[in-house]
């Protein structure tokens, strides 16, 4: 993200790497990134067995969060 | 089936003596020291800019007696208070107080899962911790509080958040992060052992359940009678639905693409919403009166939270999610483009007295409890605990995170009171004042706004209904609780930037959805962690409530906790003298009395860790916060005005029954003279129980302090060090050595800077 702001200035591949970095922005908030990060860390972890498929991999972090709530503010 | 892996063997990591192999896990304290806070003529130029143009704006603000002040000048302000409280005060506390080591690891590191403990970008979690510490609460207090003009509340906001709220929440957050992000109730019970654990949690609990029924209160004072705001913000229930089922079965893991499509549909409903009301059947189905919507609320609440959380929680929380960030920069963006006049007087005749409409009591103490969330908010000890710090990448980002995020949130509770204070005075008070007083009718409103005498204000029954005309409502006499005046504040900025008059109703009905969209995310969320605090401190007593499978012992807990809050917010709704107006101080009084709470864990930590120089930087917010909160409970309870003391009224009413009258003050019958009796003494009975627990932690939290300073404290009880295998720049922006370091470490493969928790411990 920090390549994204220093290409700004570079005209329409400067813009593209912007938005790019502001789609990341928002995946990361939203935690749409999720399962792209489970597989970096599976990986980094160095586990033989395969990891999650996709769907897998959602349906077991919803059943977990419903037993892990988070707060939200006022 | 599980995500975790633990295989310490098998891990690729180095092991412990071969970090030789990776470069450095921190910059130099010294080295990164000089480079943030060397002097160049550059950086000397631009902080004396900065505090010049500061400088400037507060006086503009503060002293100048024209006609009017432009908005533009709060956003001066505001930001340039921040960036020198930023770069001064908090890299003080750093410096003194917290004392971060790159060196150690964070929890998520150490602990990492691929769940909640995960390692995550300082920017990307900087937005995911704002989005959680904020919601409806700085939207809706300084709201309130600008009846007593736009000075007290503009100071209190940004001098508040300074020394005592983002305080409170980098510090809370800081100490969590070194406890492997245990929650406040466990630090407390830690570190104020076990009377003053138990008080913190019986607190939270009963703070957590105030604050939920006020906030549920404000939304449906803001749907009451309004048949376009009811079936736009009930859409949002099967628009959530979709998005469940989308993300469940049709595109697991899209949640981009799905909130991209909730956010359209949403704005969808928002504009059939006029159309919907405009018809015969429509405006018959959906004009709810407020008790009917209160029961809706309270259904609500608890189906969202027995339900799985993937069918109707997470999507509404991607969804307030997507809608927080995108209009607090819509916000931010209008009141830099309109630059609206503010005309109201900075300090308003209510400022020296204790019985304005909108809510009563004197400015101090009433005024620093009203605007609660903004400036000094505990609430967010419980994200700032638990939450986030398991996701922090390296200590040193505690900062930019905690501190920096609760600036933010202070800068849109500023963005709130520039609303507020930008439409017209007598339409604000004709929106606030309870019905009691203005009977609920435009003329009435009128009546009673142009008797209280204020200087320059005018209101005609014309311009009340024009006004409501307008936003697309039926009427806005005596919309309490703040949302509709925000509406009402927002729709006339961004008319000007977008779409003029006519695009009023819009932008009206679309901040009435954003502020519903917050609370009900914050209503079904707090219940849920409400409904686990309970069974666990249940499962201490009776095991099987540890089981969060045992689907009885879900559904007793979660009807305990919205039995709790439905029962207040009925209450509210149906109370004679107007509910947001004697309802709201007890929030904003639990609210300041958990942030006591919370400095008072902190000043006992920081004790234990023989700080003692530098303790007052939590003692000067304790002091004021308990100064604050015991004043106003002490006036709530013991005060002889009935308008202000929650027992005297509770006395006067029950003299009234007992004499055998009919009628009494505003209560015009028997039936509403009992109401008064019996809401007074619940809020009277709250506010005792309140600030009786909050003694008992704070006496405890300087118990434990003083013992520290004696030599017989507790110690830390910090998780052990574990060195950090990994690295990531601390601010926003880089300094050249971090970068330079952040280079090496991302030239390594993923695998090696990854970090898995595994071969740590």
């Amino acid at each position: 993200m920090t390549g994204a702001v220093e290409q700004a200035g570079r005209g329409r591949s400067g813009f593209l790497d912007w938005w790019r970095g502001a789609v990341r922005f928002g995946n990361g908030v939203l935690g749409a990134d999720r399962y792209e990060r489970y597989l970096q860390y599976h990986r980094a972890t160095g586990c033989e067995s395969e990891p999650l498929t996709e769907r897998e991999f959602w349906r077991d972090w919803q059943d977990w969060q419903d037993a892990h709530p988070e707060g939200r503010c006022c | 089936m599980s995500t975790t892996h633990r295989h310490p063997a098998e891990s690729p990591q180095p092991s412990q003596g071969g970090s030789a192999e990776l470069p450095p896990n921190h910059v130099t304290p010294e080295v990164l020291e000089r480079e943030q806070t060397r002097w160049t003529p550059l950086r000397i130029a631009l902080w004396v800019g900065i505090a010049l143009l500061g400088g400037v704006a507060w006086v503009m603000i503060a002293f100048a007696r024209g006609e009017s002040v432009n908005a533009i000048w709060f956003v001066f302000a505001a930001v340039c208070s921040y960036f020198i409280a930023y770069r001064f005060y908090s890299k003080f506390i750093e410096l003194k107080l917290t004392r971060p080591d790159d060196r150690r690891a964070t929890p998520a590191e150490y602990h990492a899962n691929g769940k909640d403990y995960m390692p995550t970008d300082r920017r990307v979690l900087y937005g995911h911790h704002f989005a959680a510490i904020a919601g409806a609460g700085p939207l809706v207090g300084p709201v309130l509080a600008a009846q007593m003009g736009y000075l007290p509340g503009t100071i209190w906001i940004i001098v508040g958040v300074i020394l005592a709220g983002a305080v409170q929440d980098y510090l809370v957050l800081f100490f969590s992060m070194r406890r492997g992000g245990r929650s406040l109730g466990q630090m407390a019970r830690e570190e104020l052992g076990v009377v003053g654990g138990y008080a913190a949690i019986v607190a939270t609990l009963a703070i957590m359940i105030i604050i939920v029924a006020i906030l549920a209160l404000v939304v449906v004072n803001a749907l009451g009678e309004s048949p376009w705001g009811v079936f736009s913000v009930g859409m949002t229930i099967p628009i959530a639905l979709f998005m469940g089922v989308y993300l469940r079965y049709l595109r697991p893991g899209r949640v981009m693409e799905v909130s991209v499509i909730g956010f359209v549909l949403l704005m969808l409903v928002i504009v059939a919403g006029g159309w919907v009301a405009d018809t015969e059947l429509g405006s018959q189905l959906f004009t709810l009166d407020r008790v009917t919507l209160a029961w809706c609320v309270i259904g609500y609440g608890f189906v969202a939270a027995v339900l799985p959380v993937w069918l109707l929680l997470s999507p509404r929380d991607y969804l307030s999610t997507f809608m927080k960030v995108g209009t607090i920069l819509l916000l931010a963006a209008a009141i830099v483009v309109v630059r609206p006049e503010i005309t109201v007087p900075a300090v308003s005749e209510f400022a020296g007295r204790s019985d304005g409409p909108v809510f009563t009591g004197s400015l101090f103490p009433f005024l620093f409890v009203t605007i609660a969330c903004g400036a000094l908010s505990g609430f967010h000890a419980l994200i700032a605990s638990g939450t986030t710090p398991k996701m922090i990448e390296k200590e040193r980002q505690a900062r930019f995170i905690g501190y920096g995020g609760m600036l933010m949130e202070s800068f849109v509770a500023i963005m709130a009171l520039v609303a507020a204070v930008s439409i017209d005075r007598g339409i604000y008070f004709a929106m606030n004042a309870s019905p009691a007083a203005t009977m609920g009718t435009v003329e009435g409103a009128a009546a009673f706004v142009n008797s209280l005498g204020l200087s320059g204000v005018h209101v005609t029954p014309e311009l009340l209904q024009g006004t409501a005309d307008a936003v697309g409502e039926e009427t806005i006499v005596s919309r309490t609780g703040g949302a509709p005046t925000l509406a009402v504040g927002l729709s006339h900025i961004m008319q000007q930037w977008f779409g003029g008059v006519s695009m009023m109703s819009f932008w009206y009905h679309f901040a009435i959805m954003f502020e519903a969209l917050f609370i009900l995310t914050a209503v079904d969320a707090g219940t849920r962690v409400a409904r686990f605090m309970l069974t666990d401190t249940l499962g201490n007593f009776f095991p099987r409530f540890r089981d969060v499978n045992w689907r009885t012992g879900a559904w007793l807990t979660t009807a305990i906790m919205v039995a709790g809050w439905g029962t207040i917010l009925i209450l509210g709704v149906t109370d004679p003298l107007g509910g947001i107006n004697t309802f709201y101080p007890l929030f904003g009084i639990a609210n300041q009395l958990l942030a006591a709470i919370a400095l008072a864990v902190c000043l006992a930590i920081a004790a234990n860790l023989h700080r003692f120089k530098y303790l007052w930087i939590i003692m000067l917010p304790l002091l004021f916060d308990v100064l604050v909160t015991v004043t106003g409970s002490w006036q709530k309870i013991f005060s002889s005005d009935p308008k202000v003391g929650y027992w005297a009224n509770h006395g006067a009413f029950k003299d009234a029954l007992a004499q055998g009258k009919t009628s009494f003050g505003t209560a015009k019958n028997v039936e509403a003279m009992e109401a008064v009796v019996r809401n007074t003494f619940v809020q009277g009975t709250l506010s005792v129980l309140f600030v009786v627990l909050t003694i008992v932690v704070v006496v405890m939290g300087v118990v434990e302090t003083v013992k520290a300073l004696r030599g017989r404290g507790r110690g830390t009880h910090e998780d052990p060090v574990v060195e950090s295998r990994f690295y990531a720049p601390s601010g926003l922006v880089a300094m050249p050595s971090e970068k330079a370091l952040e280079k090496q470490w991302r030239a390594l493969p993923l695998e090696q800077r990854t970090p898995t928790g595994g071969g740590h411990h």
